[in-house]
């Protein structure tokens, strides 16, 4: 006979069964049960308690922080700087963010990240431009499955095509691989330059990228104005001018969001969706409604909004085709006025972030995890409306309401941030201090390229509270984490004002280095073009053998940067007597590293007050070389690099006598006791060196 | 239908008039297995418990006989043929009970979705407040008419009339947490719709008026009169998050899963056949 597990009277088993479900569901709803986290299940943490703190607050200024510690107005800043020091910090050659952010990032120069500028050129395709920091590499060439209008493309449905690819170009290896790798834990919030997010080797790295993320078109930001305003209709590359039009049936004013193309359907035509917005016949108020299409059924959206107000973030769903798939991004929009003309600003659409189009961040759910603490939040970028500013389809109060938002969000988030934080290294990047001075900086009486002098003093304060607002963010820091953390509180450049452009291009085909009608990337002559400009402070040799239509044998390459260079040293400001240019760098003296070769031949390094113009940044022309900037985009630092250093401050003694970008990855690599590697160029910034400063190279 | 709602109504307040002293989560947990075990009860008495044993028997011996004869084909596809035509007789049986069920199950539904599926207002926050006309006529001068009590404020720009949809918006802050009944129109044409601000956990209608289904799912108000000029009332109340097992789903998965659960499990101890 076998034996057998006894059976138990059904209803002897019964307070039994309820006490374990009791005690597993209690289990289940205690706030235990509900952690949830990317750290979750993660490889265990080294850190010993450690914690090192980093603001990176993208542009802050060392006069203005200096002025304003004198003034009182940074208390915390203060303290910092009288417990650890407060320095200039050495900026980037160029001084741009994404060449500044990725030296903060390898501890070493451009030569060695692969970063010169926003803008970089193939060669192999004579001047063609693309983004610096990422690309999407295309995917297999494979005819699509055609049904009907429709197109599926292959890798869609077939798992052993290759779909498109996107690349992060920063090269070299970033400082939080050898911390991941020694189980160091660190938290990354919306860090320049690392999109897509690299990957955590050793699953210690979470990081949200940040400047670089696309919208939803996949550029660095397509705004849409809808006014009622009879214009014409306009389709740019960082914006659209939409029309708003009556529509006679419903009484409304019709207009359509648009979305990117439709790779689904043959001709891939835009994506859209009907909006329809009601004014109300006397108040300065209106409500904005659009459908959006769902494979479930339509859902409605209603927006009611006062002028002047900005929504909070409003989902638009895409549909591609009757079954699917989908696409939901997101968007905040502004009433901007009601009366004469009804006027409507979009930002760009913004991946939602608990399901972003691409992947955003290292984990790819750490993104959705913050969304589930604070709610929506920029995933894009540039998430100040910068563009719209520019075109000045924004009013300052516009603009300053609207980059407001976005540091309230990004001081929500540092919350979540400050809260999750256990031990190793926290970073937490800020463009306000960036995006707000590019609109706003104005620190000198001479006139302001777009405003009255009131109001650029005016609009200076709302910079100097940005500051005021990171001061607090500090303390905020300190309050969370304690006295035993080390604070570092840190900019990527300083900031000045932009009073002149200067037509670098036009400069170029004035003194007949540059043959052209129209502009570099339209009709150049490059059987006579010597040289061309592209992107903020590059100028490129039309080299013979590197460049697909070079003309300048290498032999001659040297005389003729010789001869530009100085030329433009010597170039004068017509109306002042100034020099323009400041320093011209050469490449190949001031790069090291194996990604020097892809760099631009020269560097233009501009006098304070002074800055490529806007046209020159796409190989365009302007009718003079010097001219004035009368746009309200009136503060720049993509000048000399040694005009406008950026800032360190910590509670720890800062020993260096000249620290720069490069010595950050080193420093906080010496904070967990890690020895540098080889192609670190910079040393800790606690622990100076003799050598150091003649050791920095290639920065 | 009001007197069926105002009934479910009333059996609701009571139910969570005890389950309010719990947290909204074990409320639901609680709910969901009285759920389970009220849906074994009416399937025990609506379907024919003889026959569902007498098909579960057939099932079970069919699929004992294509286990023992699996090398016998012909025997192994009769009784894979008989495996499913009993299945399809279980199907047949299930048919009357689950459509007994549906009508209780629904009332249920809706009076736990009256707690579950919103939040009052939150303190200090705007939330919008539609009023539909049957008229564009009357969106001015009785649709845009409030009475708003002490304690809730409107937009100084309010409200936003969109004639063409004869919409009027209005977006209401509490300025402290409460129930406040709020008054539209003027004159003799008035509709009320109790609102509630705070934290508290209770029952909330987010409408007054529209269409017949909106009405069953999301109030426990009484229609809006035929003469009226209102056409409906609606409050944007924001979603309840009700997390459950750790897990934030929709309360109504929550509880058809819970219920299922709780049905399977308390199953043996009313002998019943499913």
């Amino acid at each position: 006979m076998t034996s057998r597990t006894p059976r138990v009277a059904p209803f002897r088993r019964f307070p039994a069964f309820v006490l374990s479900a009791g005690v597993s569901i209690a289990l289940a709803l205690s706030p235990a049960g509900c952690d949830r986290s990317a750290e979750a299940g993660r490889a265990v943490a080294r850190a010993g308690g450690k914690r090192v703190c980093v603001i990176g607050c993208d542009g802050m200024d060392p006069k203005l922080v200096r002025r304003m510690i004198d003034e009182g107005r940074l208390p915390n800043l203060a303290r910092l700087e009288k417990e650890g020091g407060f320095k200039p910090l050495e900026t980037s050659i160029p001084p741009q963010s994404p060449v500044a952010w990725s030296n903060f990032i390898t501890g070493a120069g451009p030569g060695v990240h692969g970063i010169f500028d926003f803008i970089h050129r193939d060669p192999t395709r004579q001047a063609s431009p693309y983004f610096s920091t990422n690309r999407i590499i295309s995917a297999e060439e494979k005819p699509p499955i055609k049904v009907g209008d429709y197109e599926i493309p292959q890798e869609m449905v077939l798992p052993w095509v290759k779909g498109a690819e996107n690349e992060l170009l920063r090269r070299g290896t970033p400082f939080w691989d050898f911390l991941d790798e020694r189980g160091i834990p660190i938290q990354m919030y919306k860090l320049p330059a690392n999109y897509p997010p690299s990957e955590s080797k050793h699953d210690h790295m979470c990081c949200l990228a940040g400047m670089g993320v696309p919208d939803a078109f996949g550029s660095q930001g397509i705004y849409q104005q809808f006014s009622t305003r009879p214009r014409r209709e306009v389709k740019a590359s960082d914006g659209y001018k939409l029309r708003l039009a009556p529509d006679k049936e419903s009484g409304a004013y019709a207009a359509k969001i648009w979305g990117p193309p439709n790779e689904l359907v043959k001709k891939h035509p835009d994506l859209f969706v009907e909006m329809k917005v009601y004014p109300d016949p006397q108040k300065p108020v209106a409500k904005i409604v659009y459908v959006n299409k769902g494979l479930t059924g339509d859902e409605t959206v209603e927006l009611v909004l006062n002028v002047g107000q900005v929504s909070d973030w409003s989902e638009i769903h895409f549909l591609k085709t009757p079954v699917g798939p989908g696409m939901r991004v997101m968007a905040r929009f502004l009433l901007q006025r009601v009366r004469p003309d009804v006027e409507i600003y979009m930002t760009p659409l913004n991946f939602v972030p608990d399901a972003p189009e691409a992947v955003i961040s290292e984990p790819p759910e750490f993104a959705a995890e913050i969304a589930e603490a604070i709610g929506p939040y920029h995933t894009q970028g540039f998430a100040e409306a910068f563009n719209a500013r520019k075109h000045q389809l924004l009013s300052d109060e516009e603009y300053r309401i609207q980059s407001d938002n976005v540091l309230r969000e990004s001081e929500k988030m540092m919350e979540y941030a400050l809260d999750r934080f256990q031990e190793g290294v926290l970073f937490f990047y800020y463009s306000s201090t960036d995006l707000q001075a590019h609109i706003f900086w104005w620190d000198s009486d001479d006139k302001h390229p777009a405003r009255p002098p009131e109001d650029a003093k005016k609009y200076m304060g709302v910079v100097e509270e940005a500051y005021i607002r990171m001061d607090k963010a500090l303390a905020r820091c300190r309050e969370k984490l304690g006295e035993d953390t080390t604070y570092i509180v840190m900019s990527d450049h300083g900031f000045c004002n932009f009073r002149r452009c200067v037509g670098l291009c036009t400069w170029l085909r004035n003194e007949g280095y540059l043959v052209a009608d129209r502009g570099v990337l339209v009709d150049a002559d490059w059987s006579k073009s010597k040289a061309y400009g592209l992107g903020l402070n590059g100028l490129y040799v039309n080299l013979k053998g590197r460049e697909k239509l070079g003309i300048v044998d290498p032999s001659e390459r040297d005389a003729l940067l010789k001869e530009i260079s100085e030329k433009l040293l010597a170039l004068k400001d017509p109306e002042t007597g100034r020099n323009v240019v400041r320093r011209v760098y050469r490449a190949d003296e001031c790069y090291k590293g194996p990604e020097a070769k892809n760099a631009p031949d020269l560097i233009i390094g501009y006098e304070r007050d002074y800055r490529a113009s806007w046209n020159t940044c796409l190989g365009e022309f302007d009718k003079e070389v010097v001219f004035d900037n009368d746009n309200p985009w009136s503060a720049d630092h993509c000048i000399a690099h040694d005009v406008v250093p950026g800032i360190v401050l910590s509670n720890r003694k800062i020993n260096s006598s000249a620290p720069a970008l490069v010595d950050m990855a080193p420093t906080l690599l010496a904070e967990f006791g890690i020895e540098k590697p080889d192609y670190m160029t910079g040393g800790s910034i606690f622990a100076e060196s003799k050598d150091q400063v003649a050791a920095r190279s290639g920065r | 239908m009001d007197i069926v709602t105002r009934i479910m109504t009333f059996l609701g307040d009571l139910v969570f008039a005890v389950l309010g002293l719990l947290s909204p989560a074990w409320a639901l947990v609680i709910i969901s297995a009285l759920t389970g075990v009220a849906m074994l009860l009416i399937w025990r008495h609506t379907s024919n418990q003889d026959a569902i044993e007498d098909v579960r028997k057939q099932i079970s011996a069919h699929l004992l006989a294509s286990r023992l004869f699996k090398d016998d084909l012909s025997v192994t596809f009769r009784a894979q043929r008989q495996i499913v035509w009993q299945a399809l007789r279980l199907m047949g049986h299930s048919i009357r009970p689950m459509i007994i069920m549906t009508v209780p199950f629904v009332l249920i539904m809706v009076q736990i979705g009256l707690r579950y599926e919103f939040r009052p207002m939150p303190v200090g926050e705007p939330t919008r407040i539609k009023v539909t006309m049957k008229d564009r006529s009357k969106v001015r001068g009785i649709g845009d008419q409030i009475v708003l009590p002490d304690g809730l404020m409107a937009d100084a720009n309010d409200p936003c009339r969109a004639i063409p949809i004869r919409t009027i918006d209005w977006r209401v802050t509490p300025r402290n947490p409460g129930s406040f009944r709020v008054t539209f129109g003027a004159g003799s044409d008035v509709v009320e719709l109790p609102v509630h601000a705070g934290d508290g956990f209770m029952r909330i209608s987010k409408l007054r008026g529209g269409p017949f289904f909106d009405r069953l799912l999301y109030s426990a108000e009484p229609s809006i009169p035929a003469a009226s000029a209102f056409e409906s009332v609606e409050v944007f109340y924001p979603a309840r998050s009700t997390p459950i097992l750790g897990v934030d789903v929709h309360w109504l998965i929550s509880l058809l899963v819970l219920s299922i659960v709780f049905a399977l499990l308390f199953k043996p101890f009313f002998k019943v056949h499913i």
